[in-house]
């Protein structure tokens, strides 16, 4: 386990404040290349601070079939993402919660997230959040064994059982000599953040079509401040992928990291170079999906199978590349 | 793969044969027959490449001329030929038996297959050979599987190409010893091959209306 010092250790819960504030911004960026790459003005990129702040200043209408599982799972879903999250290292800033195991417990939060959101559409009784439920559920079962699979490479690459130091501030010696498996994890992953987060070419969060939504059709019964956690909870996740997806295509300066994790802490420009560069790497991922967003149409559900073998296939062949 | 120093000759062959294992992925993975052929483009472009890489030799002139014969052919003249045999067949789907996904997930069965043997068969009379042998032999691979699972004879070309290519890529290291005639010898083959077959199919569709393999099975006289 990871023992940081008072320094690193309000490094760590700057950044997790950070990613709180944040998380929303990303989809802001992501409405605005789309926009932008569609010529129009589009929306602020703010907008769903705004939408957020609307809906927690309203009330909450429940359906009459409805039971506490309705209730509980926004709830349940910022929970399990703000756990994920506490996980997560940013770039060479060591998470705030820490342990040996916990790349295996982090999938298993997100999982659990999605779960009692099936649980919640299921709940309504309508046979049409029940069919994004099964949608979902299908989709997320192929998926998340290709995420777990992904950080037991990385595990194994850097012969660690911890996200601190799997993906904490990768140093660049370390990172020119597996160049190749952390590209090729990098590519699966960012598929897999499409999917996960329901976003084109697998799914289309501005649609209302019934036969093309996944995870839109599971929160149409949410509203007020139910629905903003959800909507929380969802630019959280996204920030996750984000995270990871940073943490492995960056080599870092590793000041902070595991590198020099023996060394007393580092000074404050370097703690703001690697967050800065966490940052806008994070964000330059928000614009990619933005990009992928505006070129791409929407896959029929028959293909996204297809997407999700192709995440596979660039996940094992990063494990190839460690074939020795 | 991994362990070599980006910036060197060895990172960038590296770089080159992990294009090679992605072409030879992306062209199982592949839906429609110009696609195929802009893959068989680039992956021929990445073979022509190669010998550049491998020369240890001490003429300076004879790796660039075997490196501009290898990419003219593979990555200009035989897809060229295929794409003009393609504008004159109608537009139709490729209907292979096998569906993509799996045809994925076998090739990715055949590059581990590959990288077993290359560790069991201890290739060590040439440094260079070791290194391409699993990439070389997923390409013979991919090649097989696209031949047995096409449907149309024009698919089926594309697979005898990309086998070709396989069996290229394990001749390449003899370009240490500046001897790459046969594969030249080869090369020539393939092309009358590949000129011959364009014009046969060309044919078989006037005469039958169809490329596809299982109507041939019921052709009588």
């Amino acid at each position: 386990m990871i023992k940081p010092y008072p320094a690193q250790y309000c490094a760590s819960i700057a950044c997790l404040l950070l990613s709180l504030l944040l998380a929303p911004l990303l989809f802001g960026i992501i409405n605005r290349v789309k926009a932008k790459v569609a010529g129009r003005q589009g929306r602020p990129l703010l907008q769903l601070y705004f939408d957020i702040n609307k809906l927690l200043r309203k009330n909450s209408v429940y359906p009459q079939t409805s039971t506490r599982f309705f209730r509980i799972a926004p709830v349940a879903g910022v929970a399990a993402a703000l756990a994920a999250l506490l996980m997560l290292p940013f770039g060479g800033v060591p998470a705030v919660l820490s342990f040996p195991g916990d790349f295996i417990v982090m999938p298993a939060l997100l999982a659990f997230s999605r779960y009692m959101l099936i649980l919640a559409a299921l709940d309504t009784g309508s046979a049409f959040e029940g069919m994004g439920a099964a949608r979902e559920s299908l989709f997320s079962a192929m998926a998340e064994p290709i995420l777990i699979f992904c950080l037991m490479v990385l595990a194994y690459a850097s012969r660690e059982y911890s996200l601190s130091l799997i993906l904490g501030g990768l140093p660049a010696t370390l990172w020119l000599a597996e160049w190749p498996m952390y590209l090729l994890l990098a590519i699966a992953l960012f598929l897999l953040l499409l999917v996960e987060n329901s976003r084109i070419p697998v799914d289309d969060p501005n649609t209302h079509l019934e036969l093309t939504m996944i995870h839109e059709v599971m929160i149409l019964d949410h509203s007020g401040p139910d629905l903003a956690l959800l909507e929380y909870s969802a630019s959280l996740k996204l920030w996750i992928f984000c995270l990871i997806i940073s943490g492995i295509a960056i080599p870092q300066a590793g000041v902070w990291g595991f590198a020099e994790r023996s060394s007393p802490a580092g000074s404050f420009p370097s703690f703001a170079l690697e967050a800065g560069t966490m940052l806008l790497m994070i964000l330059c991922i928000a614009a990619l999906v933005g990009c992928v967003e505006s070129a791409m149409a929407r896959l029929r559900l028959e293909r996204v199978p297809q997407v999700l073998t192709l995440a596979g296939s660039f996940a094992c062949l990063a494990a190839l590349s460690l074939w020795r | 793969m991994s362990g070599v120093p980006f910036f060197s000759s060895m990172g960038w062959l590296h770089v080159i044969l992990g294009f090679i294992v992605l072409t030879d992925l992306s062209l199982l993975a592949a839906e429609h027959r110009r696609v195929c052929i802009r893959l068989i483009a680039l992956q021929g472009m990445l073979l022509g490449a190669l010998p550049l890489l491998m020369h240890t030799g001490e003429t300076a002139i004879y790796p660039w001329v075997v490196a501009a014969i290898f990419f003219g052919t593979k990555g200009i003249l035989l897809p060229w030929l295929l794409w003009r045999t393609m504008k004159q067949l109608p537009f139709s789907a490729m209907r292979p038996y096998v569906g993509s996904t799996v045809c994925v997930l076998i090739g990715l069965c055949g590059f581990m297959l590959s990288l077993w043997l290359a560790g069991r068969l201890g290739l060590t009379f040439n440094a260079l050979f070791s290194q391409v042998f699993p990439t070389s032999f997923t390409t013979i691979f991919a090649g097989l599987l696209l031949i047995v699972t096409q449907r149309t004879a024009l698919n089926q070309i594309f697979g005898y190409l990309v086998l070709e290519n396989g069996i290229y890529l394990l001749n390449v290291p003899m370009i240490q010893y500046e001897n790459l005639w046969l594969e030249l010898s080869i090369l020539l083959d393939i092309l009358v091959g590949i000129f011959v077959m364009g014009i046969a199919v060309l044919h078989i569709y006037r005469v039958f209306e169809s490329t596809d393999v299982d109507r041939f099975a019921v052709l009588r006289d």
